[in-house]
């Protein structure tokens, strides 16, 4: 069975292989996207959730039956208000995750949007999960599940309704995703060679010759985030 | 759109690497932070672009910029204040010239890129019958591409056209100013202190490399380079070795600078040295990077930087980085981290006025569009200072620059990833740069290429590189195998405008500028970052005296939600410790388990 793998202090999964994906956000100010994340990352849900400053960057793990899926989740830091998200945004992504709230019409039309802009723009084989956010406020809703229905599977897009507030079906998206993505590539390899982490590469270097040196010796990899 | 909020701490006026890292910066340490662009793209002087959307780009820079109708916003205005209309800047890309060297006429080759065929796979199926005669035989019409792509045609017998390239233009990521990191880089330093290394990736260098006799030779820089190279004698090997050895040592002593060397000119010095040629242009136009007219002490800083970034990653490694993606992405990240920390950027939004303050000493406030933002400090490229503001002092330097797709890497060492290679030009100390990338870098499909030449301009991009370009490859023909072959270039003369005098005090500055507007430089022809870090950093700092710059931003796990009034995302007591001034402190008190989240 797949189960979602709570952020703990604890080992590392048992399943094999772990795959890293960049998933990123996408959808018009306040459907919730941020709160999408926080729920399946963190358990939260907070009714009046700010803009996401400094939190932007987050990480979760999912757990199928034979392999690990590590989310880098990258969510738009409000720059989306401004029709101003950086295209290196989306770059390298393999899913992504369009949000519309299902109370506004306009967020939909707007999702279909995104879809279109990601056909266009991103890596030709991203996951493209449709996402209708804030399932439970469904007394007022406008837009139909059947419409999202069919014109997900028009565009071959995942569909799911969500609530981050209730946290329906917000694990089930994330594993839906996570199975659909090719499992083809082991975390960490672009291509074959010497691909640099520049945080990893610090400490086995070099030996003495960080000393001195005129101006030139900033060698020290001083804060290299790894201990 | 939302309107905008109308006031902020800092106004950025553009997405250049500089003004994003200042507003990343000023965000960081909780100022609200507005960056407007009238480009509808991030970068300005430091963007990249797609294939297709550079060739636009660089056509639209020889249009000149239409006068914009002065909107009255004297409304605006409050008592005592006055309007200043922005420079004018005329395009800093001028002398565009595109070259397609790939031949017209249809041509066979075994380049054959895939998404085309594919795409048109399905479409073959009512011509299969007639496939085997309609592949080989010569020229077909050229008025029915579609269906001509629609044969399935035998491997190595593809007609290939410069349309064939722009089918894969969006896997193309071309930077106007291209750039390669030290290992030792304090910008690859800065950005694993402020960690935004974790958006970012790089290849080594695998090769670099000087021109000799026609032919491009590896230069050796790690010993084992040295000792297995074939062109040397044991003699030869020694005598390099031994001055490699003097240069590092010095260097460990903190003595490069010194200006004991005699004799002073460097190629004096050298021919005391009496090494071989190959040795001697390695270590001139490669290594030091210099002129044989460079001092010989400026030569050895040089060098010995060139030896302490060689081996970092392991014991062979070139001392250079090039980032995946290429450099355009650079802003990008900058402006996403003041996003995150709460800053605003808006794309395709000028502005036309400043409002100074009755004294004329201060911007209150910028006018975009029909709004009036009010600015307690203010940042823009120099080219947008008003003249008057000014006052001469400013330096204008003009690089040539050259985009070449190519078919095969000249790099003799194999397989290729990212080359670097610089030719001496007497007089120029810039000399002519060369970085050639392969797909593993991510900025151009499998199968091609993409060389960046730049050099000092002396007439037009195309008449200063294409020499070089004509000495590298042939023009792109099929039947041509075995040469490194050019199918496309672009040329264009990038202009750089600087503040001439720029002490750490800016006591030169001019001084009709309002003392709170910091003008920042496009990018110069500098093969690193390291004058964009270092004005960045001085700026920052005489902006917000005694902020820290750009501490490190906090891993996932170490961002808690507050649970009490359940509305803010705090930043845990290790990132308040790390932000404080004192360096050193801040990195031990990086907490231990700082691999992202759950492992």
């Amino acid at each position: 069975m797949a189960a979602v793998a709570r952020n703990t202090a604890g080992g590392p999964p048992s399943a094999g292989k772990i795959f890293q994906f960049k998933l990123v956000l996408l959808g018009e100010a306040a459907v919730g996207k941020s709160s999408l994340v926080l729920r399946f990352v963190k358990g939260h849900f907070h009714e009046y959730q700010e803009s996401t400053i400094g939190a932007a960057f987050l990480t979760q793990t999912v757990c199928l039956d034979e392999t690990t899926v590590k989310f880098e989740i990258w969510d738009t830091a409000g720059q989306e208000r401004y029709h101003s998200l950086a295209p290196m945004y989306y770059r390298g992504a393999q899913a992504a995750i369009i949000v519309y709230d299902i109370t506004n019409q306009e967020s939909f039309n707007k999702a279909k949007a995104w879809v279109r802009e990601l056909q266009r723009q991103a890596n030709p084989n991203i996951v493209i999960a449709l996402t209708g956010n804030k399932a439970d406020l469904v007394n007022k809703r406008t837009v139909e599940y059947e419409e999202a229905q069919a014109y997900a599977d028009e565009q071959g897009l995942l569909f799911l309704e969500t609530s981050a507030k209730s946290g329906v079906n917000v694990n089930e998206l994330f594993l839906a995703i996570a199975k659909k993505l090719p499992k083809t590539e082991p975390a960490g390899t672009r291509g074959q060679g010497q691909t640099v982490n520049v945080n990893a590469a610090a400490e086995e270097s070099k030996g003495g010759c960080c000393g001195g040196g005129g101006g030139s010796a900033s060698a020290a990899p001083g804060g290299a985030a790894r201990n | 759109m939302e309107d905008l909020p109308t006031e902020f701490d800092l106004v950025v006026l553009g997405t250049g690497l500089p003004e994003s890292i200042i507003a990343a910066a000023a965000s960081r340490v909780d100022k609200a932070v507005l960056q407007l662009d009238s480009n509808a793209f991030y970068g300005r002087d430091w963007a990249g672009f797609r294939l297709q959307d550079l060739r636009d780009f660089l056509r639209s820079c020889e249009v000149p910029a239409a006068d914009v109708d002065a909107r009255d916003v004297s409304h605006l205005l409050q008592a005592g204040e006055c309007l200043v209309t922005l420079g004018r800047p005329t395009n800093s890309i001028s002398n565009v010239e595109e070259v397609i060297y790939i031949k017209d006429d249809v041509v066979e080759t075994d380049i054959a890129p895939q998404p085309r065929q594919e795409r048109y796979r399905r479409r073959s199926e009512r011509h299969t019958s007639g496939s085997s005669t309609g592949s080989s035989t010569g020229p077909s019409p050229v008025n029915t591409p579609v269906d001509d792509e629609a044969f399935p045609l035998p491997v190595g017998r593809k007609q290939f056209t410069f349309d064939d390239v722009l089918l894969q233009s969006r896997k193309f990521s071309l930077d106007l100013a291209p750039k390669l990191f030290w290992t030792t880089d304090a910008f690859v330093n800065l950005l694993k202190t402020s960690n935004i290394s974790r958006y970012t990736s790089f290849r080594l260098v695998h090769s670099v490399a000087t021109f000799l006799d026609g032919r491009i030779v590896e230069v050796p820089f790690s010993r084992s380079a040295i000792s297995n190279h074939t062109d040397l004698s044991a003699l030869d090997k020694r005598k390099v070795m031994k001055f490699m050895q003097a240069c590092m040592e010095r260097a460990a002593n903190g003595d490069a600078n010194a200006a004991d060397l005699t004799p002073a000119r460097f190629g004096d010095y050298l021919d005391t040295l009496k090494i071989p040629i190959l040795t001697r242009r390695s270590i001139v136009n490669a290594i030091a990077m210099c002129t044989e007219d460079t001092s010989t002490a400026k030569a050895f800083t040089r060098i010995s930087r060139f030896l302490l970034a060689c081996g970092y990653y392991d014991k062979s490694s070139s001392p250079f980085l090039f980032s995946i993606f290429g450099c355009g992405e650079y802003p990008q990240y900058f402006a996403r981290i003041s996003a995150v920390f709460g800053g605003i950027q808006c794309l395709n939004r000028g502005v036309e006025v400043f409002v100074l303050d009755s004294t004329k000493s201060q911007v209150v406030a910028v006018i975009t569009g029909a709004s009036r933002i009010a600015c307690k400090r203010l940042v823009i490229p120099v080219e947008y200072a008003p003249v008057e503001w000014l006052g001469g002092g400013l330096t204008e330097r003009n690089i040539s620059r050259a985009i070449l797709i190519t078919d095969t890497s000249i790099f003799p060492k194999r397989p290729s990833d990212v080359g670097f290679m610089r030719f001496a030009k007497d007089g120029d100390e810039l000399g002519v740069m060369l970085i050639e990338a392969s797909y593993v870098t991510e900025i151009c499909p499998n199968g091609y290429f993409v060389v960046y030449l730049w050099t000092t301009a002396v007439t037009t991009a195309r008449a200063d590189l294409e020499p070089y370009v004509m000495k590298l490859f042939e023009p792109y023909r099929a039947d041509r195998t075995g040469v490194a072959k050019v199918l496309w270039a672009s040329f264009f003369n990038h202009k750089s405008i600087r503040l001439a005098t720029r002490d750490a005090d800016q006591s030169n500055r001019p001084t009709q500028l309002p003392a709170n507007v910091k003008l920042v430089s496009g990018p110069s022809g500098s093969l690193d970052y390291e004058d964009v870090l270092k004005e960045s950093e001085e700026l920052f700092a005489m902006l917000y005296p005694g902020e820290v710059f750009l501490p490190r931003v906090p891993d996932p796990e170490e961002i808690i939600m507050d649970g009490c009034d359940g509305s803010t995302v705090a930043a845990s007591p290790e990132e308040e410790a790390a932000t404080a001034p004192s360096q050193p402190e801040a990195s031990a008190l990086i907490p231990a388990n700082d691999e992202e989240g759950d492992e």
